[in-house]
Parts: C-alpha cells; structure tokens; sequence
C-alpha cells in the first residue's frame, strides 16, 4: 500500500471540482522553466557565441544531424517537433532525482499525450508532403491488408507509449521500494540508473519519431 | 476458502510467474541482438555509428516487449478490473 501511496498521482488541489494531480502541476513548472530559459537563451545571439548559446547550438545540431540522416532534405520542418519532444521527456524523465518532484511521464497520461502528438503528426505531414498519394499505402499491396496497416498504427502508438510509462513507472516502483526498506545510500545507484534510463527514452522516443515521420514523408512507405 | 483471498493469491503468482517468463525471451533477445552488432562493429568499426543507432531501436523494440508484461503485472496488482466481480 505504501508504494502505491508513493507513486500515484497525487491530487493537489481542485479548480471547479476538477481534481488537478501533480502531475499536471510538474508539467506547468516544467514548460515555465523551460520557456523562460529559451526566451532568454535565445535573445541576444552573436556570430562568436556565448558558453550558453555554445551548449544549445550543440543540442540543436546533434539532433538536426540525427533528423537529416533518416529524412535527408527537409529536416529543418521537423527539428522543432523533435527537439522539444527530446528535450521535454529528457528533462521529465530527470525529474525523478529531484526531492519533492516526481517525473510527469510516470503518469500514463503524460506518455499517451505524447503519442497522441506524434501519431497527429505523422498523418499531417504525410498528407501535406505526400498529398491524397500518402493514403494510398493504406491499401498497398492489396486492400485486403487495411485491417493491418490500421492495427498497426494503432499498436505503434501504444507502444511508444507504454514504453515510456513503464520504463519511467518501473524505475519509480524500484526506487519507492528500496526507499522503504532501506532509506539510505541503497537507493543511491538506482537512481543513478534511472538518470542514464531516463535519457535512454528520450532519445529512443525521438529516434522512433523519426523514423515514423521519415517512413510518412518520403515515397516507398513501410 | 473465501473466493477474494483465492483470487488474491492467484494474481499474485501468475504476475510472479508471468514477470520472470516474459523476461527472459526478451533479454535473450537483447543478448543477441547486442552480440551481433558488436560483431559487426568489430568488423566494420567505421560504421558504428549507425550500427548503434539502429541497435538501440531494436533494443527499445524488444524492451517493449517486457514492459508490456509489467504493465500487465501492475495492473493484476494494483488495478485488478475483474475483482469487482467478486463479492
């Protein structure tokens, strides 16, 4: 019962009888954070950069250059789609080594938004780059095969995001438990770990975007 | 014996049962999934690069695998539908 207390959402206040959990109410400080950083990182830019403008170009090149090598031309439409995916379910996920803050991606609802993002996307810029030729792989090689290109997109969706939920949400439970046989130093390695899983997801879930924009927007669909 | 203790005890075990087989299939995967892309690294050291990428998609794949299976444990624990059905 004690882990379950230490894991789930909890419920933080009401607004119009509307139960807001905390999940919601790390994923508000979180963007804050986030927003006001990248406005002022972003103000004033120079040719000779700064140490802080250096670190974020680097970030942005890293993950344009992984979006170039699976897209090729174009890769700069999806660089704002991708990078704030990475970089808000990297930071999320880090959120789990903080005191008094538990990350918003253990809460299965977070996650699903996400997919759901993802899943929207990949059909908008398919039909956009493509036109009504995009639809066409639905029925390709025969139109006995929709049943499955349907249930695959379904699947595709649900996995990306019970992949993240029960890594993040695995990761929790281990450390709640350790943190209540042993409190201390114990939980110590496992949360070291959690920070490698945590950006192992990120960058997974990115890499997956990817590859499923990439499969949406260039012809011979998979 | 009351039905809700021996629905309990039940849960538990196939969710034991079920986390230690769904398991190993996929870390025998991974295991061979890492092998032959580190052969193939060793072979080819200048395309690590994207030996790497690509196997760290599979892995995230085959890793799904067992995570469904804790999802489903967690639900078998934590959130059992089907115990409403039991008076």
């Amino acid at each position: 019962m004690e882990v379950e207390e230490e894991i789930a959402p909890r419920v933080m206040f009401h607004i119009f009888k509307v139960p807001v959990t905390d999940t919601v109410t790390t994923t508000w400080l979180l963007m804050a954070v986030l927003a006001v950083l990248a406005y002022f990182i972003s103000r004033n830019l120079k040719e000779r950069p700064s140490t802080w403008q250096n670190i974020v170009e680097l970030g942005v090149e890293s993950i344009y250059n992984l979006i170039r090598s699976m897209i090729g031309v174009g890769a700069e439409t999806f660089l704002p789609l991708v990078g704030t995916l990475a970089i808000f379910i990297g930071i999320a996920n880090l959120l789990s080594i903080v005191p008094y803050l538990s990350p918003p991606t253990r809460d299965i609802n977070t996650p699903l938004a996400l997919a759901l993002i993802v899943f929207f996307a990949v059909h908008y810029y398919g039909l956009t780059k493509q036109g009504l030729k995009y639809l066409k792989h639905y029925v390709s090689p025969t139109p006995i095969l929709l049943p499955i290109h349907i249930i695959s997109e379904i699947s595709r969706t649900l996995s990306l995001t019970i992949r993240l939920f029960g890594n993040i949400m695995g990761e929790e439970i281990i450390i709640a438990i350790f943190a209540i046989l042993a409190p201390i130093i114990i939980p110590v390695p496992m949360m070291a770990f959690s920070i490698f899983t945590g950006i192992l997801q990120a960058f997974i879930f990115s890499i997956l975007t990817i590859i499923y924009l990439a499969g949406a927007v260039t012809a011979g669909h998979v | 014996m009351d039905p809700k203790i021996l629905f309990l005890i039940i849960s538990v075990i196939t969710s034991g049962f079920g986390i230690a087989l769904g398991v190993i299939m996929p870390a025998l995967a991974q295991g061979k999934a890492t092998a032959a892309a580190l052969e193939s690294i060793a072979k080819q050291p200048e395309s690590s690069g994207d030996i790497s990428r690509t196997l760290f998609v599979g892995l995230a794949m085959i890793e799904s695998l067992a995570i469904y299976v804790l999802a489903i444990s967690l639900i078998l624990l934590f959130a059992n539908p089907l115990i409403r059905y039991i008076q």
